[in-house]
């Protein structure tokens, strides 16, 4: 069973179409990096998929369910600057949040959670933060943290919105390779403008303008630049490794 | 203040102050972090058109403030959650509505209104002993439900997006915590009337929110400070012959410019001494 399955999916705010005849399928397992404009719908396919925001038209399920059902299977980290850093909370707290779904209404965390949350910290080697008030950590270390909640949560897929926006670029490098390694056991689903990501940490590439490209491959190919994405020149211009661009991707199906 | 005990309505103004403290810490945290100030006023502000409905109908003006409170603060919360835009002018809109309702129904009632400026102003020198049994009930109310939902209400004020992913259901824990701000709203009418309300519901929390690191502290703390302005309010009050409910709230201000000076020097003292 796929992890996503979308089809047909249009989504609109106030009648103006964001997203149009979107097909997305996620196999476990996979690493998907997806680009686009600002304005391209990024944001509006991650609500429709978590069930914040109902399509307008058009089928998406989560394991087989619909968002609001399939979603406790998901771990969710969003952006990290959107916090208010004068909140009273210490990141152990925070990382416990993400057992809100397996702890019902009105009963409290138990040793079981706890054991959890240590677990999650360790695997993004935060541990050693689990006292510090949330509002204290550096870009890295929160974005680390949120990674950690949705971890908490023992999803099998992770969806990160923008994670590393804030971030600096040994704190990015870490948090790649982290999400390469959960990759070994988890499927991803990683929205980025961070060309680093795309072309040494995620498996396939999409692009995403209202209309979603994605073949599942690796290469940016005409197609995405056909759509207005600035990227595959800034790609060349940094010298960064060819495979990221097809040698002849004017040719390429979807299979 | 140790004489001026001997009197009941002294013993039962220092008893309101502290009875309405605990709610203050507690809600109040939930209005800042929140950041629904504003509709805690306007809460406030409407609860008016309810005491002058109990006045033109012949009912306890506190309980058409309750019932009025509560209405205005789910439509508050429906407005502030469904409308896409200028949620604070409808807000502030309510805010007005309620207050004229109020003031014109008391012009058309007949009789004797002398105690009309206590619901504005505050009359903690005249709370009766029943009005501390619900002031109890009420704290009782509030203490039990937040400690039961407290892992669901933290998630709500820190991260609403992820807790409705997490299927917390946001909307209806939303709306249980504007009740309990109306409510609560309306038992510190008593105290420092409708008008200063938002003062002594969000100045002790604020502060609290300074200096620490964790909500339930926060609540604690902000609790702490709740019974400190009222009482020594109070206690200034009797000694300098001045209206109550001002005075707890000149003290409460005082005490927030104060926090706010305290905060920057520590700040000031960690920037300058480099961290080991």
């Amino acid at each position: 069973m796929p992890v996503v399955d979308v089809r047909g999916l249009w989504a609109s705010y106030e009648r103006e179409p964001v997203l149009e005849d979107v097909q997305l399928t996620i196999r476990p397992g996979d690493f998907i990096g997806l680009i686009g404009p600002n304005g391209g719908g990024k944001s509006t396919l991650l609500k429709v998929l978590l069930g914040l925001m109902p399509p307008t038209r058009g089928e998406v399920r989560l394991f087989g369910e619909p968002p609001a059902q399939g979603r406790r299977l998901v771990g969710y980290v969003p952006q990290a600057f959107a916090f208010d850093r004068a909140f009273p909370i210490r990141v152990r707290e925070v990382v416990r949040m993400g057992r809100l779904s397996r702890r019902g209404l009105g009963r409290r965390y138990n040793a079981a959670d706890d054991a959890a949350v240590r677990v999650a910290l360790e695997q993004v080697d935060a541990w050693h933060l689990r006292d510090r008030p949330f509002g204290d950590l550096s870009g890295g270390q929160r974005q680390r943290a949120l990674v950690a909640r949705a971890l908490a949560a023992e999803p099998q897929l992770l969806i990160l919105d923008e994670p590393t926006a804030s971030v600096d670029p040994q704190g990015r490098a870490d948090l790649y390779t982290i999400l390469r390694e959960l990759n070994i056991h988890l499927t991803i689903l990683l929205v980025t403008h961070d060309m680093l990501a795309i072309s040494s940490y995620v498996k396939t590439v999409g692009c995403l303008n209202r209309r979603l490209i994605y073949h599942g491959t690796q290469e940016v190919t005409a197609e995405m630049i056909d759509l207005g994405y600035p990227c595959p020149v800034e790609l060349i211009a940094h010298g960064l490794p060819h495979r990221v661009l097809a040698t002849h991707p004017t040719h390429r199906e979807e299979t | 203040m140790i004489e001026a005990l001997q009197y009941e309505f002294m013993r039962n103004a220092l008893a309101a102050g502290l009875l309405v403290s605990i709610a203050c810490g507690i809600i109040g945290t939930f209005v800042v972090l929140n950041r629904i100030v504003f509709i805690s006023g306007g809460i406030a502000h409407a609860a008016y058109g309810g005491v002058g409905l109990g006045y033109f109908f012949g009912f306890s003006p506190v309980l058409g403030a309750a019932g009025f409170g509560l209405v205005a603060a789910l439509g508050m919360g429906l407005v502030q959650r469904h409308t896409r835009q200028r949620a604070d002018t409808l807000i502030g809109v309510l805010w007005a509505f309620g207050m004229a309702v109020g003031i014109i129904l008391i012009d058309l009632s007949p009789g004797y209104k002398a105690d009309l400026l206590s619901y504005l102003f505050g009359s903690i020198l005249a709370v009766p002993t029943s009005d501390l049994w619900l002031m109890v009930i009420l704290n009782l109310v509030i203490v039990t439900l937040v400690s039961m939902l407290y892992k669901e209400l933290l998630a709500l004020s820190f991260d609403e997006t992820y807790a409705t992913v997490a299927n917390v259901p946001v909307g209806a824990l939303s709306f249980v915590l504007i009740a309990l701000i109306a409510l609560t709203v309306v038992m510190m009418m008593r105290v420092v009337g409708l008008i200063m309300v938002i003062a002594l519901l969000s100045i002790p929390a604020a502060i609290a929110g300074q200096f620490v690191r964790d909500m339930r502290a926060m609540m604690i703390l902000a609790s702490g400070f709740g019974m400190l302005f009222t009482t020594s309010g109070l206690w200034l009050s009797y000694r300098l012959n001045l209206t109550s409910g001002s005075t707890i709230i000149l003290v409460s201000t005082l005490a927030f410019a104060l926090s706010l000076l305290i905060r920057a020097l520590i700040r000031r003292s960690a920037t300058q001494r480099p961290q080991l």
